[in-house]
């Protein structure tokens, strides 16, 4: 039964809330695979358009960022493929780029929306930081949210650059093992594309 | 391969040689693809949960835009971008660098209560208009939160890490309790209710301590800090949309209507009516007009709403 187009998932106040919200977040996770600002741009903003013009047939209950980031997801795969192939077609030299380009694709593909945005993930996270030691998580926070660089850390805090280095890879460990039994499939997929 | 290498590539920062390193590393082992890919989950999932930070500077007000304009805005966005405001990593190292010490700040909308998780798993209900700041993560010797209003405390209890309520007229420190606390500096009203647990004032201007037992009432008055025994718990049922009429002046009720319910209450008498209530609790979820007809049975006045505006006048 297909849902009437009146049926509206959610207010244009909420839209503008989500939108706010997680625009940016968008646009820096599209850059990461695009490597083009105003790609990922011109992709999150085509995306919300596509998402807010459909909206009338979407089930009542969809995870709506996560429905968004999906659109996102497919856009920049799109453009990946594009210039895959396009890379291809030039003969081009630069093998370096094609390969780039390949990975890229590779892990954006074993990206799973709807995984990621389930809220679980954030108690999650809480708890892998509330887990690390004072030091890590003093280091891991200052690199990622003070954006400071890992020389100003160490000079700021008085350790060795290679200390800062060790914490940050300590904290990210911690993390990981924490998001590890939430998004078991993510390796599946990738497993399988390597081999091609 | 350093993580620190990985999140270069991540975040396009590699230099051409680091980035023929990670292709050849990637290449290398599909251990090493799952790897990054972990990486990659892991920085996009905190990249979502600190996204509320970003809005930490926006005014409420700042945020109420028109949907048809943000759409205007979206399908503006390559102009946007040719003015040099579009650089998604360059917007993402200056917000970083906003957030640097920086708390979350939530304010509960007028005429609406609002739950607040902490890091600490302790629960915070915001009255309407109330807000809280707080660290994303309570990292060090104290939970150290700011509340400007009115808020229902349920904190987790941890002994090494005292819960630090500020306000701008007293601190309230507590190890695990559930507690009620009003500081509207406006009106210059503090108050705190304390229904289970233990709980330490200390008044900031004096240095006045006061320790509080369970179903007491610490109210300021003249700078100084007076305490009463609670008789119920009437007043604390606001998270689940109860009113308690019990004990409160005309004014003060009017006061209480217009915040529960996000409305404008203009008094046009001379005088007040008495409007004494031992008892009464009244719904939000019924609605203001059924708050006054109830308020009508016991208080004598009238009122008219005026359709466009919204606004309730008291006659």
């Amino acid at each position: 039964m297909p849902q009437s187009p009146t049926s509206l998932v959610l207010s244009s106040r909420q839209f503008e809330e989500v939108f706010l919200e997680y625009r940016p977040v968008f646009v820096r996770r599209a850059y990461r695979y695009v490597r083009d600002n105003e790609i990922a741009e011109d992709i999150v903003s085509d995306s919300f358009m596509t998402f807010w013009e459909g909206r009338g047939m979407l089930p009542e209950d969809v995870n709506v960022p996560a429905y968004i980031f999906t659109i996102v997801r497919n856009r920049c795969l799109n453009y990946l493929r594009d210039k895959a192939v396009h890379l291809q077609a030039a003969h081009t030299i630069h093998s370096s780029q094609r390969r780039l380009v390949e990975a890229d694709i590779a892990s954006l593909t074993a990206c799973n929306p709807d995984r990621l945005f389930q809220e679980e993930i954030f108690s999650i996270l809480q708890r892998a930081l509330d887990k690390m030691p004072e030091k890590t998580r003093t280091v891991f926070l200052k690199s990622r949210f003070s954006g400071m660089s890992y020389n100003d850390i160490s000079e700021e805090l008085g350790i060795l650059p290679s200390g800062v280095h060790l914490e940050i890879h300590r904290g990210l460990n911690i993390l990981r093992s924490e998001l590890k039994d939430y998004l078991p499939a993510l390796l599946l997929i990738i497993g399988g594309l390597h081999n091609q | 391969m350093e993580d620190i290498t990985l999140l270069k590539f991540i975040r396009n920062e590699a230099t051409p040689q680091e980035l023929d390193a990670v292709l050849d590393w990637l290449d290398a082992s599909p251990e090493n693809r799952k790897y990054l890919n972990s990486l990659d989950d892991t920085d996009f999932a905190l990249d979502l949960w600190t996204r509320r930070l970003k809005d930490t500077q926006r005014a409420p007000a700042a945020r109420r835009l028109d949907w048809r304009r943000i759409v205007r805005w979206t399908t503006s966005a390559a102009a946007v971008i040719l003015l040099g405001l579009g650089s998604g990593f360059f917007l993402y190292k200056h917000q970083m660098a906003q957030i640097a010490g920086q708390r979350l700040e939530t304010t509960a909308p007028k005429g609406q209560r609002m739950q607040v998780k902490l890091g600490d798993g302790t629960s915070v209900w915001l009255n309407a208009g109330s807000s809280i700041a707080y660290p994303p993560i309570f990292a060090g010797k104290e939970r150290r939160v700011r509340l400007s209003g009115e808020a229902i405390f349920e904190v987790v209890h941890d002994e090494n890490c005292p819960f630090v309520v500020e306000t701008f007229a007293c601190d309230a420190r507590v190890l695990g309790t559930r507690f009620d606390i009003v500081a509207d500096e406006d009106a210059g009203t503090f108050s705190a209710a304390l229904l289970e647990g233990k709980l330490q004032l200390v008044n900031r201007m004096s240095d006045e301590t006061v320790m509080m037992t369970p179903n007491e009432i610490v109210r300021l008055r003249h700078g100084k800090l007076y305490r009463q025994q609670l008789s119920d718990h009437d007043d604390y049922l606001w998270p689940e949309g109860i009113i308690s009429l019990k004990g409160l002046s005309f004014g003060e009720l009017m006061t209480k209507l217009e915040r529960a319910f996000n409305v404008r209450i203009v008094i046009k008498r001379d005088q007040l009516p008495d409007a004494n209530f031992g008892w009464g609790k009244i719904a939000v979820s019924s609605g203001v007009e059924h708050a006054l007809e109830v308020l009508q049975c016991a208080a004598d006045f009238r009122y008219e709403i005026d359709k466009d505006s919204g606004v309730i006048t008291i006659l």
